[in-house]
């Protein structure tokens, strides 16, 4: 376990620096002098040679990537344009904000969909339909249209919850209000993918000889679906929610749109619109960092899931 | 045909019917446009349903219907433009990859791993900022977040093919590299590649959508379902939100259309 261990950290690492070392390289060798992306073809030449020296860009390629390495490792990602204020202040202060979201969305995706799906693998084909269709349907409205719609029944038709803003954890009845309908929102795609993953999975190793041998035994039902049965579709629910929880961004920043959740995508959004430059690369680093970690926080987990993974 | 072959026809010729008319309002709104999609009636604005207006007008009076029908036109464009980017580009560096081996192999499906570390959506806010907003940039951003899908699925489908023992008879009579991918590779891959056009269809659609109604897509007054919903969202209160309905059900009937399209697609296959 541990030589797994060792070697899928290692590998998440070069992949890491080469994809780091990518945004670096995008920034300034694609055509195209940033610093006039960011100030538009009209600026003033001296305000352009003032932007390209702040963000280092006169200096000869490899001493910029010398330095930028350096200002990585010690976390220092560069001023906002707009703000003047650390850029990874600002991205950290958000990261966790977004992630409330993701993780709550994610969880809740599991709850409901693993209990549908295990319905939906019973037998039963009435059941077996309308679970299919169901998901269908999860998967195929989008993420903009539901949050709309949440908010049009929950906040101006039953007025039972606010429809958006933020309020800090501080405050843990109204901060819970506030994440209700973005979760609700972010949910209900994976939450389809999960149905779907279970009915798929499960009605094939229920036919597995070994499930026939621990029937042939007299055990239970509910004990082959618990013990053995879930056990097995295991690997590909925490495969999915990790592919999930990386293409749930998607959804994070049509729902921080909606709810007006102050994240990391509506910094991203905001930076675009602003072409704050460093606030810019560093949410795209950020996000990065944040789907080679998931990719391989699932792979160790599929690994002390099921232990054949680990001897590939 | 027994009833069981019945439905399953009937559940594939709904969703093609739709899309087809879909795909003809995008080609050619003008034939079913009622109203001039971009004029404005500003002493009839939010008005419901009627004759003249078969689903009524939204905030600067237009006629939601003509903006609907032209709206398919971006949906459409998406549809059949970052599909074939992706396609054409993905496709043929998956079968390079997975033909030649070693370092094309390495160079091409590690690149491709890697560009997918990025999530689409904040990759296509971030090059459609510089690359200005509009039709054609939203076509190739969206187009190019969908290489590495398709390099990564002909890969895999190509592979497995040229393993087998009609390919190695085609090279051992002499056949040039490029007439072996061609005649012998691809249309083995095709069916592998179709079913996955299908899914990144809906997602691509989805996508641009989003962006659209963030309205980082196509800019204002321009028609697009997306933006219409985004548009919508400011007038909540008003007729109940029905301005919101109309955009969003053609949304829906489009993704569920594909996305019924390509289950039936690939549920046919595994069954063959």
């Amino acid at each position: 376990m541990l030589a797994y261990v060792v070697r899928r950290v290692a590998v998440a690492l070069v992949v890491m620096a080469v994809a780091l070392t990518l945004v670096f390289l995008v920034i300034r060798v694609v055509p195209g002098d940033p610093a006039l992306l960011v100030l538009g073809t009209r600026a003033r030449p001296e305000v352009v040679q003032a932007v390209r020296e702040s963000l280092g860009l006169d200096r000869p390629l490899h001493v910029q990537y010398y330095n930028w390495w350096r200002d990585l490792i010690h976390l220092d990602l560069g001023q906002s344009f707009y703000t003047k204020l650390p850029v990874i202040h600002e991205v950290l202060r958000r990261f966790p904000r977004s992630m409330e979201l993701i993780v709550l969305s994610l969880a809740l995706a599991v709850l409901l969909g693993i209990p549908i799906g295990i319905l939906a693998s019973s037998g039963r084909k009435s059941l077996s339909s309308l679970s299919s269709s169901t998901a269908l349907m999860l998967i195929s409205v989008p993420d903009f249209v539901i949050g709309t719609a949440l908010v049009l029944l929950f906040s101006l038709q039953l007025r039972l919850l606010p429809s958006g803003g933020f309020v800090g954890i501080m405050r843990p009845m109204e901060h819970l209000r506030r994440v209700i309908l973005p979760v609700m929102m972010m949910a209900v795609g994976p939450t389809g993918i999960v149905i779907r993953m279970v009915r798929g999975n499960l009605s094939a190793t229920l036919r597995t000889d070994y499930v026939t041998t621990a029937r042939a035994k007299g055990l239970s039902e509910a004990a082959i679906l618990f013990k053995h049965a879930l056990r097995n579709i295991m690997v590909p629910i925490v495969a999915i929610l990790g592919v999930e929880a990386g293409v749930r961004l998607g959804g994070m920043v049509i729902a921080e749109a909606i709810f007006s959740w102050p994240g990391i995508s509506s910094l991203l959004i905001d930076a675009c619109y602003q072409r704050d430059y460093p606030v810019i690369q560093g949410v795209i680093l950020l996000t990065a960092v944040y789907v080679i970690s998931v990719n391989l926080l699932v792979d160790l987990v599929n690994a002390v899931v099921n232990p054949k993974i680990r001897y590939e | 045909m027994n009833r069981k072959e019945l439905r399953r026809r009937c559940g594939l010729a709904l969703p093609v019917t739709f899309l087809l008319f879909v795909a003809l309002c995008g080609v050619w709104p003008g034939l079913l446009a009622t109203h001039d999609p971009l004029k404005t009636h500003y002493d009839r604005t939010f008005e419901l349903p009627s004759s003249e207006f078969w689903l009524g007008t939204d905030q600067y009076g237009r006629d939601i219907y003509s903006r609907l029908v032209y709206g398919s036109r971006i949906t459409t464009m998406i549809g059949f433009g970052s599909l074939a980017i992706s396609v054409l580009l993905g496709v043929p560096l998956g079968l390079l990859a997975a033909w030649y081996k070693g370092i094309p192999d390495m160079v091409v499906m590690r690149g491709m791993d890697l560009l997918m570390v990025f999530p689409p959506i904040f990759v296509g806010i971030v090059a459609i900022t510089f690359l200005g907003a509009g039709l054609s940039s939203l076509i190739a951003v969206i187009g190019f977040l969908y290489v590495p899908r398709f390099a990564r699925v002909a890969y895999s489908a190509a592979k497995e093919v040229s393993e087998e023992s009609y390919i190695e008879a085609a090279r051992a009579i002499g056949q040039t590299d490029i007439a072996i991918l061609l005649r012998h590779i691809l249309p083995n891959i095709a069916a592998t590649v179709t079913v996955q056009a299908g899914v990144s269809l809906a997602f691509m659609i989805l996508l641009a959508a989003g962006l659209n109604f963030l309205g980082l897509g196509v800019p204002p007054p321009t028609p697009s379902w997306g933006l219409m919903v985004g548009e919508a969202r400011r007038y909540l209160t008003i007729n109940g939100g029905i301005l919101i309905v109309w955009p969003s059900t053609f949304i829906v009937l489009v993704i569920l259309s594909i996305n019924a399209i390509s289950d039936q697609l690939s549920s046919r296959r595994s069954r063959v």
